[in-house]
C-alpha cells in the first residue's frame, strides 16, 4: 500500500505551503519559545497527542522540504532527508528506523523549520487562524456514530457493514449530516493510510480495532449465536470509539483521506488489508523482522524530556496492562456468578414446588424469582464492566503502544 | 419432644446456644477445637445431673472417627430403627484451602507486597471459616443426640462422652470400607426390588405420601445444594478479584497527578471496601444458605433411610405371613413361623409408629429451620447492599464533584 503510492502527495503540495505559511510563521511564535526551552512542557494545546506530536516532530525533519530559500538551514537536515526518502515507501520495512538517527536536541534544527515541517502536512486551503481556533476547541463539532451493523452478502464472502453517521458544523465538509455504509477494511485501509501519512511525522494515529479471523468467520458462517453477537457489538462499539479519537485530533481531521472516508459513498476497496492476501503476508514478515530490530538496536535518547515521557508510557502501559487482565478477569467471574445464580434459582423453585408446606413452598419460589432478578443485574453489571472498563483500557493499552511506535520512530 | 427439637438447633450450625428447654439433664458442647497437621482434637464438654455419670460436669478430647463410630453405633442398633439417627457430621476437610495458601506461597513475582498480603490475610479467614463450620457440625450432631429421649440414653453415647481414654477407634480399613460399600449396594438394590414388589402395597397412604414426597425432596435440595455451592464459589472469587484491581489502581494512582491522582486513590480504596463487603456476602450466603441445604441433604438422607428400614420391616412382616401361611397349609413348624410372624408384625408396627411421629418431626423442624436462615440471610443481604450503595454512591460524588 505505502508501495503503491509515492511519497505523500503532500510532497507536491508543500512548497505552496510553504509560501502560504510565511505570513503564519509568527503564530509560531508560542510554538517556537517552548520548543527552544526545550524539556519544558509543551505547548498548551487541547489535546495532549498535540503536545506530543508537537514536541516529537522536532527532531524528525522527515518532511521532504526542498525549499530553496531554506537549504543551508537544511544543510545538516538534508542528509538525513535524503537517506530517508526512498526508504520511506515501504514503511513497514525496518531501514528507517537505523536511517534516521533522533536528531534530538531540538537546537540543532532552527525553530523555523521545525515549525514549517510541522505544519506541512496539515493544510490545505485552511489559513493558521482557522486552525488555532479548533485547537481550542472552540468550533470543534463532529459527532461520529457507528451503528447498524448488516450482515451483507453470504458465506466466506460476507461481510458486515456498518452505517457511519457524521453530524458537523465544521466548513470543510459539504453536508453537515451524512453517513456512508463502510466495511470493517475500509476502517483499516483508513488507519493504514494515515499511519504511512502521519506517523513518521511523530503524530500518535489512534490505532485501530484488531482483525479477529475467528470471530469474523463465526459471523460470516452465519452463526446466530450469543458469542457472534457479542463480537459485532465489541467491534462496532470499538470502531466507534476508533473514529471518534481519529477526529478529535484537529490535524488528522483535515486529512483527505478521512474525509472521504466519512463522505464518499464509495470507497475504493482496500484489498491489502486483508489478513491472507499477499501483502498480509509481508506485513507479518515485516512486523517480524521490525520487531526483532528494535531489540537488537537500541538508540539512545539523549533528549531528557523523551526519557522521562518513554520512561512513564512504560510505567503506564505495564500498569494498564495488569489492570486490565484484573478487569478481564473480573467480567468473567461475574459472568459464571450470573450463571450459576440463574441455575441456583431454578433449582430453589423446584425445591419450593416440591416442598409441601404451602408457606415455606412460597418463601421459595419467592427466593428463586429473586435469584433470577439478582442473575439478571449481575449480567447487566458484567456488561457494563466490559464494555467500558476493560474496552476502554485496552484502547488505551493500544493507544500507548502506538504513542510508542512513534516515539522510537 | 417436638419443642425440644424445635429450638431451632439443627437449623444454623454455628450459632448455636442450645436452650434445651426445661430438661438441662444433658448439655452437651464442643468448647474447644485443636487442629493438629491431620486431625482435629474436639475437647466435648457435658454437665449433666443424669445419675448415671460420675461427676456432672466432665470433658474429655475426640477425635472425627470417634464421633463416626458413635454414629455407625446407632445406625446397626436394632433398637433405634424406628427412628431418624442425627446424620454424621462430614470429615474435616482443610484440603482445598490448604491448597490454595501453598499456591500463594509459591507464588507470583508479579503481586505486591501488600496484595500478597490481602490474598494471605483472605486465606486465612477461610480456613478459619472451615474450621468453625466444621466444629460446629459436631457440636450438632451431639446435641441432637442429647435431645432426642430415646438416643440420649444410648450407653454407647455415655462411654462417649465420658470415657477419658482414647476410645481407640480406628478408621475402617479397606476391607471394611468395601463391606461397607456393598452393602450401600446391596440396600440400594433391595429398595428398588421391595418397591418393585408387586406385591407389597403400602397400607398407609401418610406414608405412601412421604416416601414420594421424601424421594423428590431429597435430589432436588441435593441440586440446590451444589448450585448454591457454587453460587459461593463464584461470589468469592469475584470478591478475591477486587484485589488486583485495588492494588493496580493506587499504583497507577500514585504516578499520576493532581484530579486523576485522586480519582485513582479514590477508587483504589473502593475497590477495597467493595471487596470486603462482597466476600462478607459471599460468606453468609455460605453460612446461611449453603450450610443449611447440605445439612438438609443429610437429614433427609437419614428419614430416607428410616422409610427403608420401615419398608423393610414391612416386607419381612408380608414374608413372615407367607410363611406362615405356607407353614399353616403344611402343618409344619406352625408354631415357629407363628411367633416369626407376631415378632415381625410387632416390629413393623413398632416401626410405622415411631416413624411417623420422626417424620413430622422432621418436617417441623425443617421448616423452622428454613424460615430462621432465610429470614436471617434476607436481612443480611440488605444491610449489605445497603452499605454498599451507600459506598458506590458516596464515591460517586467525590469523583465527580471534584473540580
Amino acid at each position: 500500500m505505502a508501495a503503491e503510492r509515492e511519497p505523500p502527495p503532500l510532497g507536491v503540495g508543500k512548497p505552496t505551503d510553504f509560501e502560504e505559511l510565511e505570513d503564519g510563521e509568527d503564530l509560531f511564535t508560542s510554538t517556537v519559545s517552548t520548543l527552544e526551552s526545550s524539556p519544558s512542557s509543551p505547548d498548551p494545546a487541547s489535546l495532549i497527542t498535540e503536545d506530543i506530536s508537537t514536541n516529537s516532530n522536532g527532531p524528525k525533519p522527515a518532511e521532504v522540504v526542498l525549499d530553496d530559500d531554506r537549504e543551508d538551514l537544511f544543510a545538516e537536515a538534508t542528509e538525513e532527508v535524503s537517506l530517508d526518502s526512498p526508504e520511506r515507501e515501504p514503511i513497514l520495512s525496518s531501514e528507517p528506523s537505523p536511517a534516521v538517527t533522533p536528531v534530538t536536541p531540538t537546537t540543532l534544527i532552527a525553530p523555523r523549520i521545525e515549525s514549517k515541517s510541522m505544519s506541512a502536512p496539515v493544510i490545505f486551503d485552511r489559513s493558521r487562524e482557522e486552525i488555532e481556533e479548533e485547537a481550542n476547541g472552540d468550533v470543534f463539532d463532529i459527532e461520529i456514530g457507528v451503528s447498524d451493523p448488516e450482515k451483507v452478502g453470504d458465506g466466506m464472502n460476507a461481510y458486515m457493514a456498518y452505517r457511519v453517521t457524521t453530524k458537523t458544523s465544521l466548513s470543510m465538509f459539504s453536508k453537515s449530516e451524512f453517513s456512508v455504509k463502510r466495511r470493517f477494511s475500509d476502517f483499516l485501509g483508513l488507519h493504514s493510510k494515515l499511519a504511512s501519512k502521519y506517523l513518521h511525522v511523530g503524530y500518535i494515529v489512534p490505532p485501530a480495532p484488531e482483525k479477529s479471523i475467528v470471530g469474523m468467520t463465526k459471523v460470516k458462517v452465519g452463526k446466530e449465536d450469543s458469542s457472534s453477537t457479542e463480537f459485532v457489538e465489541k467491534r462496532r462499539a470499538a470502531l466507534e470509539r476508533y473514529l471518534q479519537r481519529t477526529v478529535k485530533h484537529p490535524t488528522l481531521l483535515q486529512d483527505p483521506d478521512l474525509r472521504q472516508f466519512l463522505e464518499s459513498s464509495e470507497l475504493p476497496r482496500a484489498v491489502n488489508t486483508q489478513a491472507l492476501s499477499g501483502a498480509g503476508i509481508l506485513r507479518m514478515v515485516n512486523k517480524a523482522a521490525d520487531a526483532v530490530n528494535k531489540m537488537t538496536i537500541k538508540m539512545n535518547e539523549s533528549d531528557a524530556w523523551f526519557e522521562e515521557k518513554q520512561q512513564q508510557f512504560e510505567n503506564l502501559d505495564q500498569q494498564l496492562r495488569k489492570l486490565h487482565a484484573s478487569v478481564e478477569a473480573l467480567v468473567c467471574h461475574r459472568k459464571e456468578l450470573s450463571a450459576n445464580t440463574a441455575a441456583f434459582a431454578k433449582s430453589a423453585a423446584m425445591l419450593g414446588n416440591s416442598e409441601d408446606h404451602t408457606a415455606l413452598s412460597r418463601a421459595l419460589s419467592q427466593l428463586a424469582e429473586v435469584e433470577e432478578k439478582i442473575d439478571q443485574l449481575h449480567q447487566e453489571q458484567a456488561f457494563a464492566d466490559f464494555y467500558m472498563f476493560s474496552e476502554l483500557l485496552s484502547d488505551y493499552i493500544r493507544l500507548i503502544a502506538a504513542v510508542k511506535v512513534s516515539l522510537t520512530l | 419432644m417436638e419443642e425440644h427439637r424445635e429450638a431451632g438447633k439443627e437449623s444454623k450450625p454455628s450459632s448455636m446456644s442450645v436452650d434445651l428447654q426445661g430438661d438441662s439433664s444433658l448439655q452437651v458442647e464442643i468448647s474447644d477445637a485443636v487442629s493438629e497437621r491431620d486431625k482435629v482434637k474436639f475437647t466435648v464438654q457435658t454437665k449433666s445431673c443424669v445419675p448415671h455419670f460420675a461427676q456432672t460436669e466432665f470433658s474429655v478430647v475426640r477425635h472425627h472417627e470417634e464421633f463416626i463410630w458413635l454414629h455407625n453405633a446407632y445406625v446397626e442398633n436394632e433398637e433405634y430403627a424406628g427412628l431418624i439417627i442425627p446424620p454424621a457430621p462430614p470429615r474435616p476437610d482443610f484440603e482445598a484451602s490448604r491448597e490454595k495458601l501453598q499456591k500463594l506461597g509459591e507464588g507470583d513475582s508479579s503481586i505486591t507486597r501488600e496484595e500478597f498480603a490481602k490474598m494471605k490475610e483472605e486465606l486465612e479467614a477461610e480456613y478459619l471459616a472451615i474450621f468453625k463450620k466444621t466444629v460446629a457440625m459436631h457440636e450438632v450432631f451431639l446435641q441432637r443426640l442429647a435431645a432426642h429421649p430415646t438416643l440420649r440414653r444410648d450407653h454407647n453415647f455415655f462411654v462417649f462422652l465420658e470415657y477419658g481414654q482414647d476410645l481407640s477407634v480406628r478408621g475402617k480399613n479397606r476391607k471394611e470400607l468395601l463391606g461397607g460399600f456393598l452393602r450401600n449396594i446391596v440396600k440400594s438394590a433391595d429398595e428398588a426390588l421391595i418397591t418393585g414388589m408387586s406385591g407389597l402395597k403400602e397400607v398407609d397412604d401418610f406414608f405412601e405420601h412421604e416416601r414420594t414426597f421424601l424421594l423428590e425432596y431429597h435430589t432436588r435440595i441435593r441440586d440446590a445444594c451444589l448450585r448454591a455451592d457454587r453460587v459461593m464459589h463464584s461470589h468469592k472469587c469475584l470478591a478475591d478479584d477486587y484485589i488486583p484491581i485495588s492494588a493496580a489502581l493506587s499504583s497507577l494512582g500514585t504516578q499520576e497527578v493532581n484530579q486523576l491522582k485522586t480519582s485513582f486513590l479514590k477508587l483504589a480504596e473502593l475497590f477495597e471496601r467493595l471487596r470486603k463487603l462482597e466476600g462478607r456476602v459471599a460468606s453468609d450466603e455460605d453460612l446461611k444458605l449453603s450450610d443449611m441445604l447440605r445439612y438438609y441433604v443429610r437429614d433427609s438422607q437419614a428419614a430416607k433411610d428410616l422409610l427403608y428400614r420401615r419398608l423393610r420391616a414391612l416386607a419381612d412382616y408380608e414374608n413372615a405371613n407367607k410363611a406362615l401361611d405356607k407353614a399353616r397349609t403344611r402343618n409344619r413348624e406352625v408354631r415357629t413361623a407363628e411367633s416369626h410372624q407376631q415378632l415381625c408384625c410387632q416390629r413393623f408396627e413398632r416401626l410405622s409408629d415411631s416413624a411417623k411421629q420422626e417424620l413430622m418431626d422432621f418436617r417441623s423442624r425443617r421448616v423452622s429451620s428454613f424460615r430462621k436462615n432465610l429470614m436471617e440471610l434476607a436481612e443480611l443481604e440488605l444491610k449489605h447492599a445497603k452499605a454498599s450503595t451507600l459506598l458506590l454512591r458516596n464515591t460517586l460524588v467525590i469523583l465527580k464533584g471534584d473540580p
